[in-house]
């Protein structure tokens, strides 16, 4: 309904419709006060008028000529009905064409019904009366028919009601009609720009060929995502190829220092200088297969395997594998997380992912440190921490550590090859999640934070 | 053992053919797909090295059609394609052991060994494994030496396990990682070493001897002297 609400096209419907309504309204009363109002004044000028004539009459005549004028203008009335009805000072009643009348004097201008029986049919009549006392206590009540008047009124509040309401009907689902089909419209545009951020270029949006406006956006859209795609193409063939050709090479050079190694012999010199050169290539390999890894998973290749995983029992594992290394540096190592902790993941590329983040912790914290492994269920997603106590990460440095290759300033001596941040920020775009890098007084605290919704 | 490469590289071949005989295997090597497909079903080998992208038919194709023979032939598939999913794939299409390109000599022989012996009638479902006074009772869940009993995580029980099931064999540090950890993944630091060395320290008592010797530059292995 929210959703029905902020589409703009419902908006601009709704829009319509209350303009529409708006102008209904305008004309509807100005015909009102053609129709209805202008006449009602009319009437009631005529009424007063003749009332002022008739009080003229009693107080120079008596009540005796009043009520013949009265019988006369009953007779001879021209136009609309004229009622009356004159009552004595004592209540007796003089003469009177009225079927009724309140029982005391309101003395003012009132509606009175009329209804009339004329050989046994009943004609409606809506009389509009001045109620009158005359000083000497008579009481006069002069009036005439406004029938026409009224039913035309009520046939205008009737039409009012029912325009209103058809117009407020219509306009409401032609608005969700209108928004549902140029909703789909945007829908299918959405769509495919989302299919192409989550890594499948293949993605195009469906043109229908009608030669709209959606379709000449569409069209626009795919010219520039085929270029996106064959520019991508082109990078990813270089990069592909550039990585596996130099597989195959590396291979053969590390096999040919092993029968280096070997034949060196008794010759240390010549064994330690294959074997340093081994330990080279190995790092060389290393580099090369981190760096395919980081790129598969960023253009979106490395397909995510999600399973239902139990959060702390992962780093319970975490802590326990860097446990030794920990105790070899001198640095407390603290879990905490509590149970029942459940989320879809890609169990391998977390923990690929949190073990970086804690290598790094090792690495750079220095001796009798702390660090805590967290995970907490917080608003955004499921927040996996690792945090120590260490020196923290300068302000300005932040932002470039998750570049391929940076190194901290302060990692002269620290072992690494600057890609381990590069492969958590792969793995945590690849989860949709969001990489954190807070200072935690004193220390760094590096957060994985994934959205609940893609744990499912 | 009775060996077949299947690899395309002439030089590489070449270099995994030499270091497989030095280590006092027979190896046979061809360089296509089909051909290797031939060979495997007409001859019986105790391992088979296997590329994957091949001429003329793919290495794991090669592999389905083995296995759909009920040919238990342990596979080692050498590969290029060295990503997590891909090693993956590899696995489930019946391989026994998945290596990336490039590859030490060292860890492939390795693996080769522990791959050969795989098919050989020995009891691997053994609940009790014995190496000189070491005893591990998988069952129990217990590890005693010369009658000393050692507590060990479970971690470390899996490990000397492992270790213990191939007994005189070199064990990689990749190969531990792969078989003792439930992860896929690659650790940055040699955390595997520290493993060994608080293992090595709980099961060495003073005036025993080690039992777990260091390869240099492969892996360890676990023997009586």
């Amino acid at each position: 309904m929210s959703r029905l609400l902020r589409s703009l096209s419902f908006r601009l419907t709704l829009i319509y419709a209350g303009l529409f309504c708006l102008s209904v309204a305008l004309l509807m009363g100005a015909g009102y006060w053609l129709r209805v109002v202008v006449p009602m004044d009319q009437t009631r000028h005529m009424v007063e008028r003749e009332a002022q004539t008739l009080r003229a009459i009693e107080e120079a005549h008596g009540i005796g000529a009043t009520a013949e004028a009265l019988d006369r203008r009953a007779q001879h009335s021209d136009g609309a009905k004229a009622f009356h009805a004159l009552l004595a000072p004592g209540g007796h009643v003089v003469t009177s064409n009225l079927p009724g009348w309140p029982a005391r004097s309101i003395e003012r201008m009132s509606l009175i019904e009329a209804d009339t029986f004329v050989d046994g049919v009943e004609i409606d009549y809506d009389a509009l009366v001045l109620d009158q006392m005359l000083p000497d206590g008579t009481r006069l009540l002069v009036g005439r028919d406004v029938e026409e008047l009224t039913s035309e009124a009520e046939i205008l509040h009737f039409a009012a009601i029912w325009i209103f309401g058809v117009t407020v009907v219509l306009g409401l689902g032609i608005g969700w009609l209108m928004s549902l089909a140029i909703g789909r419209r945007i829908e299918a545009v959405t769509l495919t720009a989302r299919q192409v951020m989550e890594g499948d270029l293949t993605g195009r949006v469906q043109v229908r060929g009608s030669g709209d406006d959606f379709d000449r956006l569409g069209e626009t859209l795919n010219l520039m995502l085929s270029r996106i795609e064959t520019l991508f193409q082109a990078v990813q063939r270089v990069s592909d190829n550039a990585a596996h050709e130099l597989r195959t090479p590396l291979a053969r050079l590390i096999g040919r220092l092993e029968r280096l190694e070997q034949a060196a012999g008794d010759d240390l010199t010549m064994r330690v200088a294959a074997s340093d050169a081994i330990v080279e290539a190995n790092r060389l390999q290393q580099i090369l297969s981190a760096l395919m890894r980081i790129s598969r998973l960023e253009n979106g290749r490395h397909p995510l395997e999600l399973q239902r995983t139990d959060v702390v029992q992962l780093l319970e594992d975490l802590a326990e594998f860097y446990q030794p290394e920990a105790e070899r540096l001198g640095i407390e190592l603290v879990l905490s997380a509590r149970r029942p902790l459940v989320a879809d993941l890609d169990l391998d590329l977390v923990f690929q992912a949190l073990s970086n983040l804690l290598d790094n912790a090792l690495k750079h914290a220095g001796a009798g440190r702390r660090i805590e492994i967290s995970a907490t269920r917080r608003p955004e997603g499921l927040d996996l921490s690792v945090r120590d106590d260490g020196p923290g990460l300068a302000a300005d440095e932040a932002a470039r550590i998750t570049e391929q290759f940076y190194r901290g300033r302060d990692s002269g001596g620290v072992p690494g090859d600057g890609l381990g941040l590069s492969m958590v920020a792969a793995i945590a775009q690849a989860h949709g999640a969001a990489l954190e890098f807070a200072d935690a007084q004193p220390g760094l605290r590096v957060s994985l934070v994934i959205p609940e919704h893609r744990l499912g | 053992m009775q060996i077949l490469l299947v690899e395309d590289d002439a030089a590489l071949a070449a270099h995994i053919m030499a270091g497989v005989r030095e280590a006092g295997h027979v190896v046979e090597h061809c360089a296509d797909g089909r051909d290797a497909l031939v060979r495997a079903t007409c001859e019986c080998y105790d391992a088979i090295i296997l590329d994957r992208m091949l001429p003329t038919l793919d290495g794991l194709k090669v592999l389905a059609a083995l296995r759909a023979t009920d040919d238990a032939t342990p596979v080692l598939i050498l590969s290029a394609l060295g990503d997590v999913d891909e090693r993956v794939r590899g696995l489930r299409a019946g391989g026994d052991d998945y290596m990336a390109k490039p590859f030490a000599m060292s860890e492939l022989l390795a693996r080769l060994e522990t791959l050969a012996r795989r098919n050989a009638p020995v009891a691997e479902a053994a609940s009790v494994l014995r190496v000189a006074d070491l005893e591990i009772d998988l069952g129990g869940h217990t590890v005693t030496r010369a009658g000393r009993r050692i507590p060990l995580t479970l971690r470390e029980l899996r490990i000397v396990a492992y270790l213990a099931r191939n007994a005189g064999r070199v064990v990689t540090r990749t190969m531990l990682l792969e078989n003792v950890w439930d992860y896929n993944f690659d650790p940055q630091t040699n955390i595997i070493d520290q493993h060994i060395s608080k293992l090595r320290q709980k099961i060495t008592a003073e005036g025993e001897a080690d039992l777990i010797h260091t390869v240099r530059g492969v892996g360890y292995t676990l023997r009586a002297e």
